[in-house]
């Protein structure tokens, strides 16, 4: 006798699911998708708490991008000289000179794409997508050197395989494209999470970018909580 | 990715992908595969354990669902995979139910003397040869028999290579065979034993 046949036999009193059992395992799933859909909800109205008390009018997320003029020297490392001020909700970014605030996207953003998906911009930042800004995202190119900041909240914004590097008091994670674009992801301590201060630059070295984001974020160190959720 | 096969009904990597957007999609994947989850689970432990396995299958399944690999269509590998998973925390149930069933050996005399009766003496039979077989083949052997999936699937249904889980699952055969066939030379002394004794 084959062993194959004799155990494709073998039913030892087995039932077929019933309909009791199969619509109690569908409310099961029904549940834990409903719990899903209100978490996304949940998230979206924690994101736009936090942009009301970061001051940020009608906007959860604000995206900023500045140019920097082509030529000899443009991209080196800071001397010191600061630049223009690059303003991010309640947050002030010193920018190396020559750098002055831009309105539109840096040309190509690095390391990052964006997509529409009906009103909501989505940013994916890395591997790990699925960081939505309910709000409207304006960004800036420029001749040469761009860098891009934004305040993402909540979601997985950790490129894979970003190093772990320190800015200011805070943690940081850079990654590099492989045309040498960085992006630089900050955790900062939100009352109820984490938000994260996304930098995407073109043409910048590490310390100019980590310079920048350092120069914006309090002094207090990654302890406290910057952003107050609601 | 998000074409219709030839069943005329989207694959199930599709419909994964889609719930990513829209969670609710998922209930797709229940309808469509809920019921042979069910019946393997049940096959496996039996039927009251199998509703709540088979129900948590999905769940896991869904909350798990952005790590499916999309390259393959077929989500039954990857629902198998999580049903085996969470049967381990079962396994003495199911050596229980094993168990209990091969204990019907001991009316196998009686057994004899009455086909329905016959038919539960195969089940403990195979019910003590699958108890005696190692978790990782009777595994492996179950997926490609009661699920239906081809070695490969086995494969990547618990995360190992194809020529692991052929290997699994030709030892698994094989050492059935041998209970199996013990059993049927016991089964035919027993037969000639009763005629004798029968003739008297």
């Amino acid at each position: 006798m084959d062993e194959l046949e004799t155990l494709e036999r073998f039913e030892a009193g087995v039932a077929a699911a019933d309909e009791v059992a199969t619509s109690v395992a569908r409310e099961r799933l029904r549940a834990a998708i409903a719990a899903e859909v209100a978490d996304r909800r949940r998230t979206g109205g924690r994101r736009r708490g936090a942009a009301y008390a970061a001051g940020v009018a009608g906007a959860i997320a604000l995206v900023v991008a500045l140019a920097v003029p082509s030529g000899p020297g443009a991209h080196a490392p800071s001397t010191g000289k600061q630049g223009a001020v690059l303003e991010l909700a309640s947050l002030h970014f010193s920018l190396p000179s020559g750098f002055v605030p831009r309105d539109t996207a840096c040309a190509t953003p690095p390391s990052a794409s964006l997509s529409q998906d009906g009103n909501q911009a989505v940013h994916q930042v890395g591997a790990n997508p699925e960081t939505v800004l309910q709000a409207m995202r304006s960004a800036a190119s420029a001749d040469g050197g761009c860098v891009e900041v934004e305040l993402a909240a909540g979601g997985d914004v950790v490129p894979a395989g970003a190093t772990e590097i320190a800015v200011g008091g805070y943690t940081g994670y850079l990654s590099t494209a492989a045309n040498g674009d960085l992006t630089l992801v900050v955790a900062i301590p939100a009352t109820d999470g984490t938000d994260y201060l996304v930098l995407a630059s073109e043409g910048l070295t590490q310390q100019q970018l980590v310079e920048i984001a350092a120069s914006g974020l309090p002094t207090s160190g990654g302890n406290q909580p910057m952003f107050a959720h609601h | 990715m998000d074409g219709i096969g030839a069943s005329g009904r989207k694959p199930d990597a599709a419909v994964i992908e889609e719930s990513l957007r829209e969670p609710d999609r998922f209930t797709a994947v229940f309808e469509r595969h809920f019921p042979a989850i069910h019946r393997y689970l049940a096959r496996r432990v039996g039927s009251g354990p199998a509703d709540d396995l088979a129900a948590d299958v999905f769940v896991v399944a869904f909350e798990r669902r952005s790590s499916f690999q999309q390259t393959a269509n077929d989500a039954r590998p990857w629902l198998y995979g999580i049903a085996t998973n969470l049967l381990r925390g079962h396994h003495r149930a199911e050596q229980r139910r094993l168990g209990a069933v091969a204990l019907l050996r001991a009316n196998d005399d009686i057994a004899a003397l009455d086909a329905q009766v016959a038919e539960l003496g195969e089940r403990a039979r195979v019910a003590h040869a699958l108890s005696l077989l190692e978790a990782e083949q009777r595994d492996a052997l179950l997926l490609h028999v009661w699920g239906g999936l081809t070695h490969s699937e086995v494969a990547a249904s618990l995360g190992i290579p194809q020529g692991t889980a052929a290997s699994r699952i030709a030892r698994a055969r094989a050492r059935l065979r041998d209970l199996l066939g013990s059993d049927e030379a016991r089964e035919k002394d027993l037969t000639v034993l009763r005629r004798e004794r029968d003739d008297g």
